[in-house]
């Protein structure tokens, strides 16, 4: 008869068996389908979409509408802005996809109008599908390497889905093995969301927790080989 | 290992068998091959109780000191 904490041991690792198994077969359908449409994107032709054109634009600024507010200031700000406000290519996504101008400042009373020419110029595809398909291929092998994780993670769970303690050593392996494996894709999300610090810690944690377990596999093998 | 169990002597002298050991120790027969054949670590001081009390000796009688 097991003990009551080792059955639920069984039973959660039959449930992270169960989950890594599924979410691991959606981490491959997932790498390959990215793969798959990182291809096909990059079959596409430089030049498949082109958009060109202009927009103009007025900006009013009522100063009567801003209370306790000093003309001369404003008025000093206003003409500041005209040589300022130069919308350029470094603010829009794709570099060089459009850039605006202040054409011209007019002033009617409390009324000043910066008038801002749009110059949309051709979208440059060819840069934004070699973007596209590099984020889509950088996705699939984060997902590869997920899917890795998850194969090790799912051996792991097999072990504690029928062992009789857990400070076995076949456990304490394949724990070494899922610990050591969460390496790389800790990293590469890490660089990717900002968050390389956290995953840095939380990779330090699970490494010790490997080495307290792997403590404990030495005392039960001792307490096993003691009459 | 530098202790040697005398376990196999000391039953030979008494004429006792593994499974009457066993018995009479309350320790299962593979525990007590394992002391037996001196493949067992370590021994509690509740087993070698039971069997000097089974065997009617001293616990030097069973473990010896050899150096290495």
């Amino acid at each position: 008869m097991k003990h009551e904490n080792i059955q639920k041991i069984n039973t959660l690792g039959k449930a992270i068996r169960i989950l890594s198994r599924i979410s691991m077969v959606l981490c491959i359908v997932g790498a390959v389908s990215a793969m798959l449409v990182g291809g096909y994107i990059a079959a596409f032709g430089g030049d498949f979409i082109k958009v060109s054109g202009t927009a103009d634009a007025s900006i009013s600024i009522d100063t009567d509408e801003i209370p306790f507010a000093d003309n001369k200031y404003i008025n000093n700000i206003i003409e500041t802005m005209g040589d300022d406000l130069v919308i350029s290519e470094e603010s829009i996504e794709y570099g060089d996809i459009a850039k605006f101008n202040v054409s011209s400042i007019e002033q009617n009373g409390n009324i000043h109008t910066i008038n801002v020419d749009g110059d949309l110029s051709v979208i440059n595809m060819k840069k934004i599908k070699n973007e596209k398909v590099a984020e889509i291929f950088a996705g699939a092998i984060v997902l590869i390497a997920a899917a890795v994780t998850l194969g090790f993670a799912v051996r792991l769970a097999e072990a504690i889905e029928h062992c009789s303690s857990p400070f076995e050593i076949g456990i304490v392996n394949k724990m070494k093995a899922f610990g050591y494996s969460l390496i790389p894709p800790a990293a590469l999300g890490g660089i990717a969301n900002g968050s390389l610090l956290i995953m840095a810690i939380l990779a330090i944690v699970v490494i010790i927790m490997i080495h307290v377990f792997s403590y404990g596999a030495k005392l039960q093998q001792e307490s096993d080989d003691t009459v | 290992m530098a202790i040697i169990v005398r376990l196999d002597r000391v039953m030979a002298d008494r004429k006792m068998s593994l499974n009457e050991l066993s018995e009479k120790v309350g320790i299962s027969n593979v525990n007590l091959s394992k002391l037996k054949t001196g493949k067992a670590s370590a021994i509690r001081f509740s087993t070698l109780e039971a069997i000097c009390q089974a065997l009617e000796c001293q616990p030097g009688d069973i473990l010896e000191y050899v150096e290495e």
